[in-house]
């Protein structure tokens, strides 16, 4: 069975696909790339897609459309994506099978600032549906800076392009990451989109979520029956969530000066991890359950009010230091960044959920650019055991770790690099004596059975196509974590630090002592990833 | 300790930092792929070992006792060398040797890490990523590798233990106070591992057994003096912490708390192993002597009690195996924490050695 995929089947039912790999292929349709020429249509939208492509999974006459502001030709465009798909690409490009993607690749010029501006695009997939057979079903990505996608959207609705085809074709909408600055500009977006696009025409893309092991986390939780009893404040200490990178700001500095950790990882990425570890279990895998699960989890987090912001968050800034055996410079060095920022390339926070499930068992996340190595973790700590017979302290009254104390159970979900299950749990030392030792269990899990798993764009593309929204952030999922974190924004900007407060923590180590205190105050300490 | 036998199943040389997170990464995916369909998916992990060698030959050394000990711990381990002033470089060889029996599998990753220039005086950077998740990180200071780097804030900070063989220093007495020095600095955290005290372990067990039969068991607060005989010229940490443990465990009300005189035995061997023990005690209206001595294979023990109507005296031999490093090694990676034992027994050697 599938997991987390297939909405029930609908409409026209192919009985003779059934028992195949997919239930589905998605309709023949024109994807259209706005932003043709930038960075991530050459990383991951075009490798994803010939990967589709590759193993069959495309529709007979999928068409990529490049629309670009930029003079170009089919052929010159067709040459740029091989060259990305040959650098970028996890499959190896063969002559045989470059050719019969590229026949599917074609060029259109745009003028946004023209209200006729689209219609050469226009054209251009008119010319498509006629040879291709695309009926006028239609993928808008919008791969561009955010202060774009409104003009854009808009356009597409002044040239009436944003209606499907008939009752059985489709037009969606698929916007990445940022979306929006906070709670007032998502917002605004919104209402920008929804003047032209209908709530389940918009895609909004976390590319997490199209991860074999954060779609695990589902699998996990709700297809083993062992775990979902103690899964609960009754078992579980506390949640420890980990984004660490090791890289700095690679270049984007000025990007990034705009936006920060808060933004650019917890809203989004560590958010939806927070809604797929706390939820409840969906009774279907449906797009609108799932998410309806998820926005309810969201709303049960204690809202953090800008005022008690600094207590229960913690902000930093990496100096310069050495990461790998190599020397790197600070933050406040990069380049496009101002030698006096009080931008955070570090963030922790402490989540109460006030339900059922949750009271009592925090949730602490952590994000942060240039930590000794780079992680995406989810750590379930279990409670201690209530009284231990083989002597040895139980817990520690300072949250300092404790000499000789048993540790607790822990299971992490490492969703990268080395994507896999690990627990913890202690055994007894061989020998005389009852001496007990920590053991690590690390187990394969879920994607790593297969030699190679998906991209986790080739997995959203074909989604969208299929109009499976599941594993993309709804509207009000992107509300209820704006929420939490323009709340966090107010409260620091009405507390900034001073310039000389900052940088607080080296590159290559886990961020400001703050960090460590948030939980010591608690009696807890963070693992080391 | 019966060694399955190991099987290398990958192996391989890298260079840079980057190439080695990533055929470690490989590794654990052959591990978990490797070995029958009920092992097949789940690999155990108790520790990282990080061993640091001054220089080649030792690190070969130290590879091959990490080697031995793979069937009973499995662990990653980093045997590194830095170079400081050679030419900048990270160089590593990498292997992953298991062993299956009775349906488990035991997995060794072995790394050797040669680490040149700049990065080498930035090692913390260069082992953290090297690091198992979750569970301790222990250091083994193979040789006598300066303290200062030993137990330098880097390592006190990454490392749950270090492992240190305080008489493999020209100065033993030195050495013990700077352990303890930085023993009192640092809490119960990292907790520091000494080979000289896992030597003395079994004479311990010896000079404790005497005591426990009844009619010598009143003695124990009377002992009055202690020689303790050791091979080499100079006090070695052997020595000083056998007299150390002797007068921290007798520190207490109703007890007479012993002179202590080490005797070297002048020979050339420097290993400060011990020779011998002496006890002179005294009890009501009785005196009695307690020797125990040995070599390499056996102990004796030699009790002669002294009273006002008549002397009795009993001999008894043990063989005993002097542990190698293998064994010596290997049981610091089965402690956890502290041992409280070890810290007062410091701090009480070091305070007779002033
Ligand atoms: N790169 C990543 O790894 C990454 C990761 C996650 C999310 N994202 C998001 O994905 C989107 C694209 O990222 P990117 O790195 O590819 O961006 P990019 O390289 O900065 O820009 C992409 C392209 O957008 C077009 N463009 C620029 N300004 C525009 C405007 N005002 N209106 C319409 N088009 C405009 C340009 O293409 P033409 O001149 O050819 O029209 C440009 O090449 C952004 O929203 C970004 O936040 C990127």
């Amino acid at each position: 069975m599938e997991l987390g995929t297939r909405a029930p089947a609908q409409a026209q039912a192919n009985p003779l696909r059934e028992g195949l790999r997919l239930e589905r292929t998605p309709a023949p349709c024109a994807l259209v790339i706005f932003g043709a020429s930038g960075d991530l249509t050459r990383r991951k939208l075009v490798p994803a897609l010939y990967a589709l492509s590759v193993q069959g999974l495309l529709p007979a006459g999928f068409t990529v459309v490049g629309a670009a502001r930029s003079e170009g030709t089919d052929e010159g465009f067709r040459a740029s994506l091989r060259q990305a798909v040959e650098r970028h690409g996890r499959l190896p490009v063969t002559d045989l099978q470059w050719a019969s993607f590229a026949e599917g690749v074609r060029y259109a010029r745009v003028d946004l600032d023209d209200p006729e501006g689209l219609a050469p695009l226009r054209t251009v997939l008119e010319e498509v549906d006629l040879e291709r057979g695309t009926a006028g079903n239609r993928v808008y990505y919008l791969s561009i800076p955010p202060s774009g996608i409104a003009n854009v959207a808009r356009r597409l609705g002044e040239a009436g392009m944003t209606t499907p085809p008939a009752q059985s074709g489709f037009v969606r909408l698929i916007v990445e990451k940022p979306f929006g600055r906070d709670l007032t500009t998502s917002r605004a977006l919104d209402e920008d989109l929804h003047r032209h696009f209908d709530e389940s025409q918009i895609y909004r893309i976390d590319h997490y979520l199209g991860k074999e092991t954060v779609q695990n986390l589902h699998g996990f939780r709700f297809a083993n029956g062992i775990f979902e009893p103690v899964w609960s404040r009754q078992y579980i200490d506390h949640v420890q969530i980990t984004v660490a990178e090791s890289i700095g700001v690679e270049g984007r500095g000025g990007y990034y000066e705009e936006s920060g950790a808060l933004r650019d990882i917890v809203q989004n990425h560590i958010m939806q991890l927070v809604a797929l570890v706390g939820m409840e279990a969906p009774a279907d895998f449906s797009p609108e359950t799932v998410r309806d699960e998820k926005v309810k989890l969201l709303r049960a987090i204690r809202p953090i009010h800008p005022d008690d912001a600094l207590d229960t968050t913690v902000r930093g800034q990496y100096g310069a230091g050495w990461i790998d055996g190599e020397q790197v410079p600070g933050y406040r060095e990069e380049p496009g960044v101002s030698d006096a920022s009080l931008r955070e390339t570090f963030v922790a926070l402490k989540l109460d959920i006030d339900n059922w499930r949750w009271a009592g068992t925090p949730f602490y996340l952590r994000t942060g650019k240039r930590l000794p190595r780079r992680a995406t973790e989810v750590a379930i700590q279990f409670r201690r055991v209530p009284h231990s017979p083989f002597g040895g302290q139980l817990a520690s009254p300072a949250g300092a770790p404790v000499a000789g104390a048993i540790d607790p159970n822990l299971l992490v979900v490492r969703i990268q690099p080395d994507e896999g299950i690990t627990l913890r749990f202690n055994a007894k030392v061989p020998g005389q004596a009852m001496r007990i030792r920590t053991v690590n269990m690390d187990f394969l899990y879920g994607s790593s059975f297969l030699t190679e798993s998906p991209e986790a764009y080739e997995r959203l593309l074909l989604d969208c196509m299929l109009g499976d929204a599941t594993l993309f952030a709804r509207e009000d999922e992107v509300e209820e974590a704006w929420r939490l974190c323009t709340a966090v924004l107010d409260g620091w900007r009405a507390h900034p630090p001073s310039v000389d407060e900052l940088p607080d923590y080296e590159a290559g180590t886990w961020g400001p002592k703050a960090a460590h205190d948030l939980l010591a105050r608690d009696g807890r300490s963070w693992r080391r990833p | 300790m019966s060694a399955a036998a190991l099987e290398t199943v990958r192996s391989g040389h890298v260079s840079g930092l980057h190439a080695v997170t990533s055929a470690l990464a490989e590794m654990r995916g052959s591990m978990l792929r490797a070995g029958g369909d009920d092992t097949r998916g789940m690999r155990l992990s108790v520790l990282t070992l990080v061993v640091a060698c001054a220089d080649r030959a030792s690190a070969e050394k130290a590879g091959e006792v990490v080697e031995r000990m793979a069937s009973r711990h499995p662990t990653r381990a980093i045997v590194l060398v830095g170079d400081p002033d050679g030419p900048a470089r990270i160089e590593a060889d990498l292997s992953l040797s298991c062993s299956a029996t009775g349906g488990q599998q035991v997995c060794m990753e072995l790394v050797r890490l040669e680490v040149g220039g700049e990065s080498a005086r930035h090692l913390r950077s260069v082992v953290g990523p090297l690091l198992l998740p979750d569970v301790p990180a222990h250091l083994w200071v193979v040789g006598a590798a300066p303290l200062t780097q030993a137990l330098s804030p880097d390592a006190l900070e990454l490392c749950e233990r270090i492992i240190v063989d305080s008489d493999a220093y020209p100065d033993p007495a030195a050495t013990l106070a700077a352990v303890a020095l930085v023993t009192a600095a640092v809490g119960p955290l990292p907790a520091i591992g000494d080979l000289a005290w896992r030597r003395i372990r079994g004479w311990r067990e010896l000079a404790g057994r005497v005591f426990d039969t009844p009619e010598l068991r009143g003695f124990v607060q009377g002992i009055e003096d202690v020689e303790v005989r050791f091979a080499g010229t100079r006090p070695s940490a052997q020595a000083l912490l056998f007299g150390g443990w002797l007068r921290s465990r007798l520190d207490r009300p109703g007890f007479r708390l012993p002179s202590i005189t080490p005797i070297p035995d002048g020979g050339e061997d420097e290993g400060g192993e011990l020779l011998g023990v002496v006890l002179n005690a005294s009890h009501r209206d009785r005196r009695a002597r307690i020797e125990i001595s040995g070599d390499a294979t056996r102990r004796t023990t030699a009790v002669s009690v002294e009273g006002a109507m008549r002397t009795t005296s009993a001999t008894w031999t043990v063989g005993v195996e002097r542990p190698g490093i293998v064994a010596l090694v290997g049981a610091e990676l089965e402690e956890q924490g502290p041992d409280p034992m070890y810290a007062a027994a410091l701090v009480a050697a070091v305070g007779e050695a002033r």
